[in-house]
């Protein structure tokens, strides 16, 4: 209960900073603020619960959150930035650094970041929490949560190259990362951490139209909590991505998917534990055989292999905005379980003010038999076949 | 069936929306200091400084940019002429760039033409627009953006 509480107390706390920032337009000629806030609810019409944390009963989302955005050009050349996010899911009412870095200007369009920063992996990564900035009621979960890396410590390189009318960016960098896997809970052994963690994106945008594509490669120590340590992997994390747009028509896709290099390293390891069980179970050891069964099926998950798509197409119509989003997942965890979906979204959003949004979404989730989806469940059951998610959402930046 | 009902469906939400009042449009002055060293400006130069493309002159020297309110009709038009886009698209726009640390929007400034004006005075690299029946000796011009 007082986690809870303190919970909602510093989503309250910040909301008032927030407005109070809103009105006193707490703006000066070389420090600027700026905040969001993204709230909402979602649920399901199946008990089962759903990714972040979505359910039956109606519940603030996940993605509920409060940011708060300053930045300070210090000289020409020197940016100091930073960004304080609050999250509905957090243990803890604490504010935490969403990023924070120091951009250098080191030649005419090259720039030198260092600090914690964003990993640039998809189009909407960078703001990935500012609901106002994307037309989705939540990004689509086949694609963004593919791999739960958002963020890094690192440097990294920002470098941009006129072509004619349209723009090249590319954006090297490196660094390492730790993720919570259990933000509500968190335990010792509930983090995934990456080192030699590096990787490049690259933009080529002319006009509203933009095509992107991102490669990351780290060694990921994933320890998922309760127990499950999938050992240390080399895993390599890349997407594709396009957006355009068409008098009031607009069209976003992303493709991303996740390899694990030490795959084969792991199912070996895996097979090699399962015929020591077995042997161990002949042999009338009960105790053993089943702990060495539990490695081997830890072992033999597969953490690489996953492929997430959408495909976004909306409509503008001044103030509402209508789009349609398909998705699709395909992740063999292990032999007779997948991670395997498909969606149909449609969802609609009406601008309160220009900086502020109304948004509605109804999302159509098809499992086949074997799969779980994107649901908390070890097996598939009828219950997850043709699920619906229904999520309201406001979102405002101020 | 499904093609006729996301037709009627979109019909009917640009019925609810359709614009119901159409605003006076005027000439508008992309304006600097009177003592300003700054020149000329191309349509392209000015989106570029607004939208924070760009920072600097053609000489090296830092554009300062300053804004109308949003809600001002002038605000509407300006960003309407000069990237063809709504207060909406950038709000949406600034959201992007501000909370991905990328950069921040002009600074904004209420008061209208005359506030705009005075502030211009004192910073000789810095940008504005008013209304161009608003222009007067306390001002360069640097372009008319033409309704």
């Amino acid at each position: 209960m007082i986690p809870t509480r303190r919970r909602h107390l510093g989503l309250a706390f910040l909301l008032v900073l927030g407005f109070m920032a809103c009105a006193l337009s707490v703006q000066a000629d070389d420090l600027m603020w700026n905040g969001f806030l993204t709230t909402g609810t979602a649920f399901s019409n199946r008990a089962t619960p759903y990714i972040d944390g979505i359910a039956k009963e109606p519940a603030l989302a996940s993605q509920s959150h409060l940011g708060l955005n300053l930045a300070k050009d210090v000289s020409p050349s020197v940016r100091v930035a930073a960004q304080l996010l609050i999250r509905e899911d957090e243990a803890d009412a604490a504010v935490k650094a969403d990023w924070a870095f120091v951009s250098f200007r080191i030649a005419d369009r090259l720039h030198l970041t260092l600090g914690k920063q964003k990993v640039p992996m998809w189009i909407a990564s960078a703001y990935v929490d500012v609901g106002a900035a994307y037309p989705w009621a939540r990004p689509p979960e086949e694609v963004y949560s593919l791999f739960n890396l958002k963020s890094f410590n690192g440097t990294s390189f920002r470098y941009e190259q006129p072509i004619g009318s349209s723009v090249l960016v590319i954006e090297p960098y490196g660094g390492e990362t730790f993720v919570e896997t259990q933000p509500s809970q968190p335990t010792a052994d509930s983090k995934l951490t990456g080192r030699n963690l590096f990787g490049a994106s690259v933009d080529w945008t002319w006009g509203v139209t933009t095509l992107r594509a991102s490669y990351n490669r780290a060694l990921w120590t994933l320890n998922l909590g309760d127990g499950i340590q999938l050992g240390e992997r080399h895993m390599i994390i890349r997407s594709f991505g396009f957006s355009t747009e068409l008098s009031d028509f607009f069209l976003m896709a992303e493709y991303g998917e996740t390899i694990d290099l030490d795959e084969n390293k792991f199912l070996s390891k895996s097979s090699k534990l399962a015929t020591d069980a077995a042997v161990a179970a002949a042999a009338g050891d009960k105790v053993a055989a089943a702990t060495l069964a539990g490695q081997s099926a830890l072992l033999g998950l597969r953490v690489g292999g996953a492929r997430g798509q959408y495909v976004t197409v909306g409509r503008k119509f001044d103030e509402f905005t209508v789009h349609i989003t398909g998705a699709s997942l395909q992740h063999l965890v292990t032999p007779g379980v997948t991670q395997d979906q498909r969606s149909a979204a449609l969802g609609t959003s009406y601008d309160l003010s220009n900086d502020s949004v109304l948004k509605l979404e109804a999302k159509r989730i098809f499992i086949p038999h074997g799969g779980v989806g994107l649901f908390k469940s070890a097996v598939w059951t009828s219950e997850l076949d043709d699920a619906m998610i229904y999520s309201i959402n406001y979102n405002l930046i101020f | 069936m499904l093609r006729a009902l996301l037709t009627a469906i979109a019909m009917a939400l640009s019925l609810l929306s359709a614009p119901v009042l159409a605003r006076s449009k005027q000439r508008i002055a992309v304006v600097a200091s009177h003592d300003s060293p700054l020149g000329a400006m191309s349509a392209v130069q000015v989106r570029h400084y607004f939208l924070g493309e760009d920072g600097e002159s053609a000489n090296g020297e830092r554009i300062v940019v300053i804004d109308q309110d949003r809600d001002a009709p002038i605000a509407v038009q300006f960003y309407n002429a000069v990237a063809g886009m709504t207060m909406r698209d950038i709000s949406i726009y600034w959201a992007k760039k501000v909370f991905s640390g990328l950069g921040t929007p002009p600074l904004r400034i209420k008061g209208g033409d005359a506030a705009v004006k005075e502030w211009l005075k004192s910073k000789p690299h810095a940008i504005g627009y008013i209304s161009a029946a608003s222009a007067d000796a306390s001002v360069k011009t640097l372009l008319v953006i033409k309704p």
